[in-house]
Order: C-alpha cells, then structure tokens, then sequence
C-alpha cells in the first residue's frame, strides 16, 4: 500500500472552499487540487453530484393532496429581536406581580438591586435563546446550555461577592423553605412561557427543555431576591442558586421525558 | 442543483434557482398554490437525499419526506422572507429525522428480535455510488455525519447549517474540518 500523504498547510486551503458551500473554486484551490491527491479525493466526492431518488408511487401526490386541503394565507413571524423582547416583557412583568402580590422587601438593598440587575441581563440572553430555538434556522450566537449554565455560576458568585457573610443556626430550614417556593415559582413560570412560546414552531429538544429551565429558575430567583428578607451570602447563593440549577435539570429532564412520551404515541 | 466542469475537471455546484426561493416561501405564505408546487419540484429530491443518506429503507425516508413536508406546511408562519430557505427547511428535515430515529430507538430496544432477514434498502441496488456515499458517512461519528451530508448534499455553507442545525458557526466548522480531515483518510486509503 502506497504511503499516504500527510495534511498539509494548503490542505486548508481546501477546507476553506468546502466551507463555503455553493461556489466556484479559487484559482489556489484548484492549483492545490491538482497537486495534492488526498484533496483531490475529498473535493470531488464532496461536490460530486449525489443521485437524484425519486419518492415512492404516490407520495407527492399525497402530500400534495393534503398540503392544499388546508393552503391559505398566513402571517409571517416577527424578528428574533421582536420575539426575545416580547419573552423578557412577559417574564420581566410577570416576575414584578408576583414580587407585588408576596410583597417587597429588600428595595432599598444595593446588593439586591445589583443582583436584580444580573438576573435582568440574563433574562435577556435566555429569552434570544429562546427565540432562536422556535424559529426555525435562527444562527446561535452562544450556546444554549453554556449560556444557562454560565448564567447560573453567575449568580452564585456574585451572591458570594455582593452580600455579607453570616452564620445562621437555621441555616438549613430557612434554605429549604426557599428552595420550595422557588421551585413552585420557577416549574409554572417555565412552562407557561413554554407554551406562550409555542406558536407555530416548537422542537422539543433538550435545549428548548435546558433554556425554559433556566428561564423558569430565573423568575424563581428573581422574586426571590426581592421578597426573601435573608440577605446574606451563602443563603443566596446556595439556596436561591439551587432554584437555577435544580430548574435548569428539572426542564432538561422534562424536555426528554416529552420526547419519550412523543415516541412511545407515534 | 447542477454540476459544472470549471476548469480543467475541478467541480463546482451552481444553484441558480436558489435566489427565486425566498420569493416562493412568501407566494406559498399568501396562498399560492403554484408557489408550493414549484417548491416541491426544487426541494423534493435534495430532502429525499438527505433522508436517505442517513441509512434509512426507501420507504422510511419516503414516510420521513411526507411528514417532513407536512411539517413545513404547519410551520410555514415561522418562514420570515427574505431569510435563506434551505437552512430554514433542512432545520425542519433534521427535527423530522431526529423524532423518527427516537422512535425507533426505543421501538428496536423493546421488540424482541426474531432474526429475520434484514430489509434491503433500495438505495442499496442504485449502484456502488450510494452504497460509497453510506459506507464513508459510515466512517464518521453522528455529529459529523449531519454536517457533511448537510454540506455534500445542498451544498449549503458553514452558516447556513449552523443556522439549520441550531448551533453555533464554530461548532460546525469543528465537526466538518475532523471530518474532512477523516474522509481524506478514507478516501485516500480506498484508492491505495
């Protein structure tokens, strides 16, 4: 077997043009093309023309059939932008009555006004990722799970960072009691924007699951912060940060969970 | 989707018709009947290609494509003119696919296996280029395999795919340059 050539600079060169998709070659691509068999190879099984299948006897017809037994005129979505904006009005002004209803506690507190302000911002980058999650062929700008779980070290270290330090006896009690109301606040709050999401377009993946997790755990945290008269470090941040963890799983498990039932339907 | 000789044998793919697509999507958003045919004559045979070149029977990619279409049908609201049409599509493709190989998954883990004779795909009688394209997608682990027959099959580019695979620009273009790299191998081997 004759020895087979190594990757080389120009190789690149090539995986640029691949890259690129529809186009005509570069006069160093097809210069390189013509000197190195191993991308000569690659280059044209990938733009080799595949065959064309055709579908089975009456396929299109049947589609077709149906397609146009309900074709009438519909309105396209908005923006991405219009959409993430009308998912953090929704959520920032369900997130201000539920504070309303429990009532307010801390708004004179710098700490809380800080953290309010961080858990606005990610707000705001959870509800483009959920934008770009229900319309179909939206380009990510981040990761969904990096951006949730970015989020949510956030806010554990900036609790840490931003309140004092004090050892409660209670620790434990108090910690748990929040983490109840919390999670009764986040599970709700997540799959009501779930379902004022679900318009149209809704891929059940663990992404869209990892995204309302998070977004519901953020709107638990939220009031939280405003009503919980425990201002102190390690409450905040392991309690009120469990919420966004625990609701981060909960949606990521749900999001399967739906799926698996979706399947077992079918 | 037509393959031109540019040069001396270098190919290129030319997708003339792909400007007009936007235009169609939003004549089918108004209710234009002639627009939803005439896209089903452009995308048909790329989406029977995509479905199956991920290694399903004739029929299975033939029941894939209905409901595939059914489900652009449902979702066509979603389509915001003048985006590109293609990630937009193969974005719903992928989902369709990703549902069904769930399904069966778990229908293949609990019936029990009564060691009959496996169904011969009919692609596997369209000749040794279809049994090729299976074997060296074969080669690659799933993550890649999307993005290659994404890339080899619309001719699509990075963005594009990212855009229909819900990812991001840099995670694509990971995936297709490992397997570029690993379908060079291949291919090169093969030839040896």
């Amino acid at each position: 077997m004759s020895e087979i050539p190594q990757y080389a600079m120009e190789c690149e060169t090539i995986d640029q043009e691949l890259d690129r998709g529809s186009h005509v070659p570069s006069a160093a691509a097809v210069e390189h093309i013509r000197t190195c068999t191993r991308c000569r190879g690659l280059y044209h099984w990938m733009l080799g023309a595949p065959q064309v299948p055709a579908a089975g006897a009456g396929v299109n017809r049947r589609v077709r059939s149906r397609i146009m037994g309900s074709l009438q005129a519909v309105h396209p979505r908005a923006s991405s932008f219009a959409q993430a904006l009308r998912f953090f009005i929704v959520f920032t002004a369900a997130a201000m009555m539920a504070t309303f209803m429990i009532g307010f506690s801390n708004f004179d507190n710098a700490g809380a006004m800080a953290m309010g302000c961080l858990l606005a911002v990610g707000t705001a980058v959870l509800s483009f990722s959920l934008a770009w999650l229900t319309s179909p062929a939206s380009l990510h700008r981040y990761s969904v799970y990096s951006a949730a779980w970015v989020i949510a070290i956030l806010f554990v270290v900036a609790a840490a960072c931003l309140f004092p330090w004090h050892a409660t006896p209670d620790f434990l009690s108090q910690g748990r009691e929040c983490l109840g109301a919390g999670m009764m606040m986040a599970l709700p709050a997540g799959a009501l924007l779930g379902l004022f999401a679900a318009r149209g377009y809704l891929p059940v993946t663990g992404a869209l699951g990892t995204v309302l997790g998070a977004l519901g755990g953020l709107f638990g945290a939220s009031v939280l912060q405003f009503t919980c008269r425990r201002q102190e470090a390690a409450h905040i941040s392991g309690w009120h940060g469990a919420v966004i963890v625990v609701s981060i799983v909960t949606g990521a498990l749900a999001a399967r969970l739906f799926q698996r039932f979706r399947s077992d339907r079918r | 989707m037509s393959l031109l000789a540019a040069g001396e044998g270098i190919p290129h793919r030319e997708r003339s018709w792909e400007k007009d697509l936007p235009c169609l999507m939003a004549r089918y958003q108004a209710g234009e009947a002639e627009a939803i045919d005439e896209l089903m004559r452009l995308l048909s045979p790329m989406m029977l290609q995509y479905f199956r070149a991920h290694g399903g029977n004739a029929h299975d990619a033939d029941d894939l494509f209905q409901e595939c279409w059914l489900r652009i049908h449902k979702s066509r609201a979603a389509y915001r003119p003048p985006e590109p049409v293609l990630p937009w599509i193969f974005a719903i493709a992928r989902y369709t696919g990703l549902d069904e190989f769930r399904r069966l998954r778990r229908r293949e883990a609990r019936e029990i296996s009564y060691a009959e004779p496996p169904e011969v795909s009919a692609t596997q009688h369209e000749g040794d280029e279809a049994v090729e394209l299976e074997q060296l997608l074969a080669s690659l682990p799933e993550g890649q395999r999307e993005v290659i027959v994404m890339l080899k099959i619309s001719g699509m580019s990075l963005e594009e795919v990212a855009r229909a695979t819900a990812s991001t620009v840099g995670s694509i273009k990971q995936k297709a340059h490992r397997a570029y790299e690993r379908l060079r191998v291949v291919l090169q081997k093969e030839r040896a």
